[in-house]
């Protein structure tokens, strides 16, 4: 199980987490919403080890880790581009492989496989991306906002894969659209004053003020 | 090594730009272990200059399991290590030749 507590994380004078705690076991999807600025992907970040925090009390199976992107534990999707631009997509494909692959999306992938990731859509990268990670043979996978800018037969895609890795990995994604988010997810939380609360249901989203009513 | 390749590929101009250096501080400067020690200076110079480049790419590297400081060292390594055996190379033979 992963699980971090006691983070203390500021800039300047201004306190983004304090005292947070966030935890997501194998075999579990944890759906992390939350408003702008309120530290989810500072969170994943610091998790990952990619952010220094003030303070900060990280245990992979109670075992305490400094920089978890060391020990190849963990995976983490950030919210910018990382893959470098001159790998070809038949590359990343083949890194990828048919467990996150399947025939149907090599079919739709095809004609930019001759392609360069500089060469690509935003849209186009950023699937990609999430398919390389969601590949890694890691634990434990970060993935800050997955589904935000790719079409919506792409989120479906994704949504199974999530689904299929989440069966024997621990997922925590973070994002704006959180009607995908909460269907692939099996615990939701929000994180809001510093705190974190567990979300049954959209009007839950409703009562801590995340949106302002339900819309169908 | 592919992990090596990559990031050296990702920064070719700057490695490129430090070897044309170093080959500059030879023929001005022919004492191997001076170029040596500055080369490493312009290493530490490049690593700043290319610092927000190399963060933009970073979490490629650390989904691999590698900091990019850690990478950047063994490529600069790497690199140093080929300079030093060209520039040797071409001494022993340039001496060679003048006998």
């Amino acid at each position: 199980m992963l699980q971090i507590d006691s983070v203390t994380l500021r800039f300047g004078e201004r306190e983004i987490l304090s005292g947070c705690y966030l935890s997501c076991k194998a075999g579990e999807i944890v759906g992390l919403l939350g408003r702008n600025g309120c530290g989810k992907s500072s969170l994943l970040k610091i998790i990952f080890g990619t952010l220094n925090a003030q303070f900060k009390h990280l245990r992979i199976d109670d075992k305490i880790i400094k920089k978890a992107f060391a020990g190849k534990n963990i995976a983490y999707l950030p919210q910018h581009k990382f893959l470098p631009s001159f790998l070809k997509v038949g590359k990343i494909l083949d890194d990828c492989g048919p467990s996150v692959v399947s025939q149907e999306t090599m079919d739709r992938l095809k004609p930019i496989a001759g392609s360069r990731m500089n060469d690509l859509s935003g849209g186009e990268r950023r699937f990609l991306e999430c398919l390389w990670i969601l590949s890694r043979p890691a634990t434990y996978l970060l993935l800050d906002e997955p589904f935000s800018e790719i079409a919506p037969y792409q989120i479906e895609t994704l949504q199974d894969i999530i689904r299929e890795k989440g069966k024997e990995k621990g997922i925590i994604l973070t994002d704006h659209l959180y009607r995908p988010l909460m269907e692939v997810s099996d615990r939701i939380v929000l994180m809001h004053n510093n705190a974190v609360y567990n979300i049954r249901n959209e009007s839950d989203l409703v009562l801590y003020n995340y949106i302002s009513e339900l819309s169908f | 090594m592919k992990i090596y390749l990559q990031f050296y590929r990702l920064y070719v101009v700057w490695f490129s730009v430090a070897n044309i250096v170093g080959i500059w501080l030879f023929l001005s400067l022919p004492v191997i272990p001076v170029i040596l020690i500055l080369k490493i200076f312009f290493y530490i110079g490049i690593y700043f200059l290319t610092a927000s480049s190399i963060r933009k790419y970073l979490c490629y590297f650390q989904n691999l399991g590698y900091s990019s400081l850690a990478i950047f060292l063994r490529v600069a390594a790497i690199n140093l290590a080929a300079f030093t055996l060209l520039i040797s190379a071409i001494k022993i033979i340039i001496t060679y030749a003048a006998d």
